[in-house]
């Protein structure tokens, strides 16, 4: 497998295991620079392992994951990641402003309070996501659709060059999800992003590239999936209408 | 009121509530938000055998019981995520054991363990001058650290998977968390006793969180419930005789489940 200079995420042969089940079997990826890229899968496939293994939350027991060039823990400052659920206790006492404003905390360093600039920040990267009317409110008081706002202004403070998204788009209605998705385009513009979705349809409206994953991958640096690729992830025919669009996912069936 | 702060042991004991009012005002908020009830249970139950071995070997209970609280912190810490075991069996077996470690010193030691009751269900009446001051010390180690980390314990309490991403060091974040909850059993032992400890250290956060909606006054907040809490139970007990530490403890259980009720009676939010 070849990597080229402008490979902004490298995956290498990675395979990852948990206990002695194979969860992503020999795994090679390119994702280039401002690519969109859309991971779809089956449930249980390996699709947030492979996003966790691409941020270094997850070692991989065989294989090289480099995130520009480098370690993903060495490079993880330059990554924003939302996670699929939100795990944080919907019941915690904390305003939007200070979620947003704990996106700097990794790089403020040790005994430092956040600045004013710090905060003026927080109110342009909420601007960025159209939540700013919501700073002082509390998250847990907030709908799903805008707290994935809000966890994805906290991943955008730092001004990474990649996101990660993890099924972003679960609780959003279908009016929020144009939006949502009309969001990312204008984000993708400055940075690559790969976002993990079961939402097929969804992904072949607004994605740029697809890979398929159910613990092997089927990716073809394209939209492109061939109908094979998609049966045998997926392990039954899938029937895959995209919505009135000048592109498809699968090739034409014969 | 003023009649029972003639005498030097109820200044001492009222001072001591106060000084517990703060800490657990403060960890009580992680212990609640972070739910780490069960493993400060553990570390209260394992610091028992800290009180055992000062018995055992003539030093100070209080100092050994700073030193088996830190070691069960770290320990607990530490093997988050390592140890091949669910962290509550973890908790659990330490619980025990550490109870069953206390009981064999105390068996072993020469000296009859004539106040080993108070370790159990605290004494807050016997506090001395000297006591004062240790709980003191630990009362400002733990608000400085907890000063000094805001904002890293924060990010630690709300999400600990993306303090991971951020690069902050999660796991000695966690095992210093732990840690000062240790410390805090050491002081709220003297009060309450191991066995009621978990009680200081979720009531007042618990209450506080129906009147807050951020983590600095849910910390303020609950400094003032465990004030009127420790205060109104301490000079019950004194009137009617009854143990302290259990007083306190039915105190606080008591107000909270009224304000509870109250809330819901008038549907405040």
């Amino acid at each position: 497998m070849d990597t080229s200079h402008d490979d902004v995420i490298s995956l290498e042969h990675v395979w990852v295991s948990y206990n002695e089940s194979i969860i992503l079997k020999d795994i090679s990826l390119q994702v280039k620079n401002k690519d969109f890229l859309g991971i779809i899968g089956p449930n249980g496939g390996g699709k947030t392992t492979l996003i966790k293994t691409m941020i270094g939350l997850i070692k991989p027991h065989n294989g090289r994951v480099k995130i520009l060039g480098q370690d993903p823990n060495r490079s993880r400052k330059h990554i924003g990641y939302v996670a699929q659920k939100n795990y944080h206790e919907s019941n915690f006492p904390i305003s939007v402003f200070e979620v947003v404003r704990m996106g700097l905390c990794g790089k403020k360093g040790f005994l430092k309070r956040y600045s004013s600039k710090d905060d003026e920040l927080v109110l342009q990267t909420l601007k960025v996501v159209g939540m700013t009317k919501h700073s002082d409110k509390e998250i847990g008081h907030l709908s799903g659709g805008e707290q994935q706002r809000i966890f994805i202004a906290r991943a955008l403070i730092n001004n990474p060059k990649i996101l990660l998204l993890d099924e972003p788009d679960v609780g959003i209605d279908a009016n929020m999800q144009s939006e949502f998705y009309s969001l990312l385009k204008k984000l993708n513009k400055n940075m690559t992003i790969i976002l993990v979705s079961h939402d097929l349809s969804a992904i072949s409206k607004h994605v740029k590239k697809v890979a398929c994953i159910n613990q092997e991958i089927y990716y073809h640096d394209s939209k492109e999936i061939k109908r094979e690729d998609i049966e045998k992830a997926y392990g039954c025919p899938i029937d895959l209408i995209a919505h009135g669009v000048p592109h498809r996912v699968l090739e034409e069936h014969e | 009121m003023i009649e029972i702060l003639q005498y030097e042991f109820m200044q001492n004991a009222f001072a001591a509530g106060i000084l517990a009012s703060v800490i657990c005002g403060v960890i009580g908020v992680y212990v609640v938000l972070k739910r780490l009830v069960f493993i400060s249970g553990g570390i209260a139950h394992f610091s028992f055998c800290g009180i055992g071995f000062g018995y055992y070997s003539g030093i100070n209970p209080t100092l050994s019981t700073i030193v088996f609280s830190l070691l069960a912190a770290s320990a607990i810490g530490g093997a988050k995520h390592k140890a091949k075991l669910q962290e509550d069996t973890t908790i659990g077996i330490l619980w025990a054991t550490g109870m069953a470690l206390g009981i064999i010193f105390i068996g072993l030691s020469s000296e009859y363990a004539i106040d080993l009751f108070s370790y159990l269900f605290g004494n807050i009446l016997a506090v001395s001058h000297q006591d004062l001051i240790i709980m003191a010390i630990l009362s400002g180690i733990i608000i400085i650290i907890v000063a000094l980390f805001y904002k890293e314990f924060l990010a630690l309490s709300f999400d600990e998977e993306y303090s991971t991403v951020m690069g902050l060091p999660v796991q000695a974040l966690y095992i210093l968390l732990l840690c000062l909850i240790a410390l805090t059993i050491v002081v709220l032992i003297k009060i309450v006793g191991v066995i009621l400890v978990i009680a200081l250290l979720t009531i007042p956060a618990t209450t506080s969180r129906l009147f807050s909606h951020s983590v600095k006054k849910m910390m303020i907040i609950s400094i003032l419930f465990g004030a009127i809490y420790t205060s109104l139970g301490l000079t019950i007990s004194y009137y009617l005789g009854f143990a302290s530490g259990a007083t306190i403890v039915l105190v606080s259980g008591s107000i909270f489940f009224i304000i509870l009720v109250l809330r819901n009676i008038f549907h405040i939010k």
